[in-house]
């Protein structure tokens, strides 16, 4: 019975009013600011070099464009990778990670790297999880301009 | 019987709107630097899948129609998706907001939120699914018009028939404007 009194009053306090309100706040995952605030493997490398491909994707007007490099050596491998983006936090975060883990891998490994690998990782919201899949589509470009270099320079 | 008279005249409307559009864009030697540079812009964002055929598609759609074809695809949406969670039992606190061309549908945390929206710039309506993630679906205007992913030649509502069947018993998208299930 007291119990029950001490509750109703707890209820009733005012001084309690603010705590039962609850405040529902949507913010960036941990993962995104890090790779926000310290981001890994901006710039660029040398397009016209036979080992780099270039990966070109996304548009102005819809709010996000990627560009990313890698440089593989001549056993297949990816040794560097590089990314430039216009866009948003998550889209920023999606690509920054892409290059850190397609480095070091080979090219058809590079190739089964999945958006919803990415998006998992930073646990994007639903309406964020379209830049992860432009990631990968960014991947997936840079490792076809390799290869079409170098089925160029192979007929040379 | 209403709304299929209904249907019908809009679809014999649209007729008439995409045949005049259609010859108009292609004799308009302005129009026509503009698609090109429309299409290296559509083929930039990406690259390693075949853009020619998508371009043409979405080059000789006129913007007009397009907005008037999304906006409908996504109030029937709104609609459809408020009739299913009023009947059904295991949706009670799900949620359905529509504004600025974003469709949100919250299910609850046991079946995620969808998110469908309109993309002017590519023309095309983006879904993010929880259980299948993202996809954008290009406008094709045969048949009253319908959306369609040219990955895996799946329709928008084919897709969310065949996962929301799994949540709910009794989910028709065919009922639904532009769809073809």
């Amino acid at each position: 019975m007291a119990y029950l009194f001490s509750n109703i009053w707890r209820c009733l306090c005012m001084r309690n009013r603010a705590a039962l309100n609850v405040v529902q706040t949507a913010s960036y995952h941990a993962n995104v600011i890090d790779h926000y605030e310290n981001p890994r493997n901006v710039g660029s490398l040398d397009k016209k070099d036979r080992n780099v491909g270039t990966g070109l994707v996304g548009a102005p007007a819809c709010g996000d464009v990627m560009k990313l490099q890698i440089k593989v050596d001549d056993d297949g491998k990816i040794i560097d990778a590089k990314f430039k983006t216009f866009g948003c936090g998550s889209a920023i975060a999606s690509s920054s990670l892409a290059t850190e883990w397609v480095k070091g891998k080979t090219v058809d490994e590079a190739l089964k790297l999945k958006n919803t690998d990415i998006a998992k990782e930073l646990s994007l919201p639903p309406v964020k999880l379209h830049c992860s899949m432009l990631a990968e589509d960014a991947i997936k470009a840079a490792l076809s301009d390799y290869r079409i270099k170098q089925q160029e320079a192979d007929k040379k | 019987m209403l709304r299929n008279v209904f249907r019908n005249s809009r679809w014999l409307a649209r007729r008439k709107i995409n045949s005049s559009a259609v010859p108009s864009l292609q004799n308009n030697p302005l129009k026509k630097t503009l698609q090109s540079l429309y299409y290296y812009n559509n083929s930039c964002s990406r690259l390693f899948s075949s853009s020619s055929q998508e371009s043409q598609i979405s080059d000789n759609l006129n913007p007009v129609v397009y907005d008037k074809i999304c906006t409908e695809t996504l109030e029937s949406l709104s609609e459809y998706f408020e009739e299913l969670i009023d009947q059904s039992s295991n949706l009670k606190g799900a949620d359905v907001t529509f504004s600025d061309g974003v469709l949100t549908v919250a299910l609850g945390s046991n079946y995620g939120t969808y998110v469908i929206n309109r993309q002017s710039p590519n023309k095309q309506i983006w879904l993010s699914s929880p259980t299948s993630g993202p996809k954008r679906y290009d406008l094709i205007l045969d048949n009253g018009g319908y959306w369609l992913y040219k990955h895996d030649g799946i329709t928008l509502h084919q897709l969310l028939q065949s996962e929301l069947s799994k949540i709910v018993d009794n989910a028709d998208f065919g009922k639904c404007s532009h769809s073809l299930v």
